[in-house]
């Protein structure tokens, strides 16, 4: 039998005649900054201006195009109703050498839907190889949003909430034509849509520590109190910062942004 | 008579249903007799099936057995429990009497532990590789896909979505590259999507052969990688059988239950299966992961929406008479299945951190509905054999999502079809065999067409329609004791048509963009194939095998033009593809001994223009789009190899090994072909024993080492190895009217945190499911 043994070799030579491995250009392009008029967080814009996204990408043989796609990201409390004018679009730019500092000027449409968007860029180097997509959360406002007025707790100073202690807001979410729904979240300070990972990502755990929605099914709900959101911080709760975040909805898709800091110990 | 007027009633096939009139006649009986081959005493209970069709017998207690036989050219299969199974081939009426000797095997082998067979699978004749896989119930049960069930055989693998949806994967081919056939029916429904699962319920097959290697001359142009073949549930014996049988998997709450009902007569007889399952949302080992550097939470350590229902239906009519036999089925697949969110868009903590209600199956999801209507028809003509399989398939693919998570802003949140793509399969095959001086010759055809209509706020392939048909002559005989041979060619026409597409530009109601041109392309292939065996002596086979396979391209190769969500993809095909060909070439080296079976099987095979995906240098002008990837054609070769080990030191206990390896090459591009399998290699133990008069009981406990895959293509990540322990027990209790089994399975055991390379998931590195805790009862009469 053992001298057959030799015919393992034939499915080699098939390979045999193959060539040989060619110069590889394998690393992918890296985005190493974005910002939006200088600002890389907590950008607002108005309706019908004009804004500059400033992009910087790198590779280390040579790039070849840059993506901007800007869309609503108005999350998933649409109940089914759709605000027509959310502004979107999209821009494939050519860029070339191994370094691209790149100032791109968007209108944002007058008749914008107010809420937040995000510009997201993507990068791709000469052979094809794919940059880990970058994006830049924005809020746009039209004056048509909703408004928040708190009058208490007074958020420019630090507000502290004991745990087990009961937490309320005073004031009113206003709005020209009609409220439909306001959703009050209070969640870790780190803990936002994309929290950006330095060393490779954070781990933050779970949702949301308290999230209340409220429907408003009138035809003209111009207004709605504060004082209708009173909850108990959990006693389990972790010590530490946390954002309380307002989200309101017109009739109209507007949507009206708020967001504060509370310490909770 | 009763069988002429249930073939009239079944209408849809009456032609081929009459035919059993014109054969049949002149039957005569073999007599048979059957002796351990060392103690010399008559053997009883041993199963005789013949190649064709389904006739069977069983040795009396005298170790005899009567088969009614027509006249012709047959090979009977003998096998036993503790007996090496046996071939003969014999001339009917010539050889009116038998004798034959069963070896004794102390070991229960992979090959002997089969119960049934109608090919010899890895016999000297056959010279690739073929595998032959028969499911117990807690193989099937334990697999919520057939892809997964295959999974722990050496060279096979499954390229999955979560816990529902899986596709084999043959030495690294897969999707249109492995033709799955039902009952000699190729099994249509999509298959080069990549998260496109195989619509056949793992609980319904009780019996696969896979063909690891390039297989086209037989089977066609999906069969260029392999072919998976769910073979003919045995024929009952007389009188009712059934079963009912519960699961329940811990992992994801997966309850399941299965019933089957089957009746024999002398000549007729019928089986019935129907089982439904759902489960929950799966759980994963771990509390967040790693999305493009941000860190997204797991919450509850639950994957949102990765919920699913599947239920399954098959029934099976069959006529069995000597010279004419029949099967006719119609089987039903059923399944909705959650995609995680993030795997058809940006996952978001907002969404993907709230995980809702883990039973429903909400959006996006698949919904698939599969019908098949089949016959087989085994006609004896004089003295050659005439087979026939037909058929028809209706496969309903939808895919739904929210339209607004697509910008498709204009639509209403109730229109959820982002893809309908609806595909009908008229299929046709026969082959013809005969045997004329020491040669077994077959002349085949086959044929088959296609219509796909597709519809949806989203696109990516038009509607179109397909054919194939090709010709092909196979034979096979022997040079002297030890040497067997074989060697076949076909010939393949094949079009593929579809009309100019034009869809509006995403949410512009007033436009209009082509989005796939007019297509209308004919394709000619040819196929060779020879292979020899030696067998020098019972301890040794070795054999090889040549192959000049093709494949024709699908619609997505030649016609898409959308966007893949979930990977960002803008995937192009090219219309002025061309079938791909390549050689392909197999080797099989067998060591066999009472206590010990070895088989090495290295392989390599090197296309001249294989269809891959490239990358293309330029993003997508369509929003929430990435790069756009060109199907291209290249030269690709593949190297490979499996070894398998099944060594039996004692009689309860059994020790196999399997390792696997294959290493592809794109020569244009120098680098590997995605979804690769790594290297991989599993070992298992397994103690089974007789206890008292009526219980038997089994332990197993298996070990998998997967090693990291770095060799990947452009753009693809690199996978981690990983470790996966699992073990089983299981306790049947054994009365002469009934069967009781109780079946535990633990599955990854040490609730390991795995990237699979072979996952859709894999690009969002989630990790796989965690701990499963499998129960199954079952009741058999």
């Amino acid at each position: 039998m053992r001298k057959y043994i030799w015919l393992l070799a034939l499915p080699l030579l098939l390979a045999a005649c193959d060539e040989g491995d060619n110069d590889q250009d394998l690393n992918a392009p890296s985005i190493d900054s974005l910002a939006i008029d200088g600002h890389d967080h907590d950008v607002r814009l108005q309706a019908g201006t004009e804004m500059e996204l400033q992009v910087t990408a790198k590779d280390d043989q040579g790039l070849q195009e840059i993506k901007v796609d800007i869309h609503d990201i108005f999350d998933g409390h649409d109940h089914g109703k759709r605000a027509l004018n959310k502004w979107s679009t999209v821009r494939n730019i050519p860029v070339s050498g191994k370094e691209a500092n790149l100032q791109e000027s968007f209108q944002v449409p007058g008749q914008a839907t107010a809420g937040r968007y995000h510009a997201l860029v993507q990068a791709l180097d000469e052979a094809g190889n794919e940059a880990p997509f970058k994006e830049i959360i924005f809020v746009v406002e039209n004056g048509m949003q909703p408004t928040f007025n708190v009058t208490s707790p007074d958020f420019s100073q630090e507000v502290h909430a004991p745990k087990g202690s009961t937490f309320g807001m005073q004031g009113a979410v206003e709005d020209q034509q009609d409220l439909e729904e306001i959703l009050i979240t209070i969640k870790p300070a780190h803990h936002e849509d994309h929290d950006h990972g330095d060393d490779g990502g954070h781990d933050h755990g779970d949702g949301p520590l308290i999230e209340k929605d409220f429907d408003l099914p009138g035809d003209s709900d111009t207004s709605f109190d504060l004082s209708n959101f009173s909850v108990t911080i959990p006693t389990d709760a972790e010590t530490g910062h946390y954002h309380v975040e307002m989200v309101a909805k017109d009739g109209e898709g507007n949507y009206g942004l708020f967001k504060a800091e509370i310490h909770i110990m | 008579m009763l069988s002429k007027e249930l073939s009239a009633l079944v209408g849809l096939f009456m032609m081929l249903g009459g035919a059993h009139l014109a054969a049949g006649q002149n039957s005569a009986v073999l007599r048979g007799s059957v002796r351990d081959a060392i103690q010399g005493n008559p053997l009883p209970g041993v199963k005789v099936t013949l190649a064709h069709g389904a006739r069977k017998a069983h040795t009396d207690t005298q170790g005899r057995f009567n088969l009614p036989l027509a006249a012709g050219h047959y090979h009977l299969h003998l096998s036993k429990p503790g007996y090496v199974a046996t071939e003969l081939e014999l001339e009917f009426p010539r050889d009116k009497k038998v004798s034959i000797s069963l070896r004794p095997s102390n070991i229960k082998l992979e090959e002997a532990v089969v119960k049934e067979r109608w090919d010899p699978a890895n016999g000297r004749e056959n010279t690739q590789e073929v595998l032959q896989i028969n499911l117990d119930d807690a193989d099937q049960g334990s697999a919520t896909s057939l892809a997964q069930a295959l999974e722990k055989q050496a060279g096979l693998q499954s390229l999955n979505t979560g816990v529902g949806i899986a596709k084999p994967v043959i030495r690294g081919l897969l999707g249109s590259r492995v033709a799955v056939l039902d009952q000699g029916m190729q099994q249509e429904g999509q298959q080069w999507g990549q998260d496109h699962g195989l619509a056949l319920d793992p609980l319904q097959v009780r019996r696969m052969q896979v063909i690891k290697g390039a297989s086209a001359l037989q089977y066609g142009s999906g069969a260029i990688g392999g072919v998976v073949k769910v073979q003919p549930d045995p024929v009952p014996d007389s009188g009712w059988q059934g079963q009912l049988r519960t699961i329940y998997k811990s992992n994801n709450q997966h309850r399941g239950v299965a019933g089957r009902l089957a009746w024999g007569g002398k000549r007729h007889f019928f089986i019935a299966k129907l089982s439904g399952q759902r489960y929950d949302d799966f759980r994963v080992p771990a509390r967040s992961f790693l999305y493009n550097t941000y860190r997204l939470p797991i919450t509850d350590n639950t994957l949102k929406n990765t919920a699913g229902r599947l239920g399954s239906a098959r029934l099976q009519y069959g006529y069995l008479a000597p010279g004419y036999h029949a099967r006719y089925t119609y089987s039903y697949y059923g399944q909705a299945a959650g995609l995680y969110p993030g795997a058809t868009g940006i996952p978001r903590a907002y969404d993907v951190g709230v995980i809702g209600d883990r039973r429903d199956v909400g959006l996006p999801r698949q919904e698939i509905g599969h019908h098949k209507v089949l016959t087989r028809q085994h006609i004896k003509l004089g003295d050659h054999w005439l087979e026939i399989d037909a058929g028809y398939q209706h496969s309903h693919r939808q895919e739904r999502s929210l339209p607004h998570n697509h910008g498709f802003e204009e639509l209403d949140s109730s229109q959820t079809l982002a893809l309908g793509l609806r595909l009908q399969t008229a299929s046709l095959n026969a082959r013809y065999s005969w045997h004329t001086r020491g040669t077994d010759f077959t002349l085949g055809g086959q044929w088959q067409y296609q219509r796909n209509v597709a519809r949806g706020f989203e696109y990516l392939i038009p509607s179109y329609g397909r054919s194939e048909s090709g010709l092909y002559l196979t034979s096979k005989g022997a040079l002297g004791e030890a040497w067997r041979w074989n060697a076949g060619l076909r010939g393949q026409h094949g079009s593929l048509a579809s009309p100019r597409s034009t869809t509006r530009w995403w949410n512009d109601f007033d436009s209009l963009v082509i989005r796939s041109p007019r297509l209308d392309r004919p394709f000619m292939s040819y196929s060779l194939a020879a292979g020899l065996s030696y067998e020098p002596s019972p301890l040794w086979l070795m054999k090889l095998h040549l192959a000049r396979p093709f494949r024709m391209p699908v619609t997505a190769e030649l016609s898409s033009n959308g966007v893949h969500h979930g990977t960002f993809r803008h995937e192009m095909g090219q219309a002025g593809l061309n079938s791909e060909q390549g050689w392909q070439a197999e080797l099989t080296l067998q060591y066999l001994r009472p206590k010990l079976l070895a088989r090495l099987s290295p392989y390599a095979s090197r296309y001249e223009n294989f269809i891959f995906l490239q990358p293309s240098g330029r993003f997508s002008s369509l929003p929430d789009a990435g790069q756009v990837y060109e199907y291209r054609q290249a030269g690709v070769t593949r190297l490979g190899g499996e070894a398998f080990l099944d060594w039996h030191p004692v009689e309860p206990l059994h020790v196999a090994y399997s390792g696997e390896y294959v290493w592809t090459r794109n020569h244009r591009t120098g680098l590997g072909l995605p979804f690769t399998p790594p290297f991989s290699q599993r070992l298992e133990l397994r103690w089974s024993q007789q206890w008292k008069e009526h219980w038997r009981w089994a332990l197993s406990v298996a070990y998998r080492h997967t090693a990291a895959q770095e060799r990947t293509a452009r753009n693809e990540k690199s996978t981690p190895g990983y470790q996966l322990l699992q073990a089983g027990a299981r306790i049947t209790w054994q009365r002469p009217q009934a069967t009781w089994t109780l079946s535990f399975q633990g599955q990854n055991l040490g609730n390991t945190a795995y990237l699979k390379h072979l996952s859709r998931y894999r690009i969002l590195n989630l990790p796989e499911q965690g701990r499963n805790l499998i129960f199954q009862l079952s009741y058999q009469f």
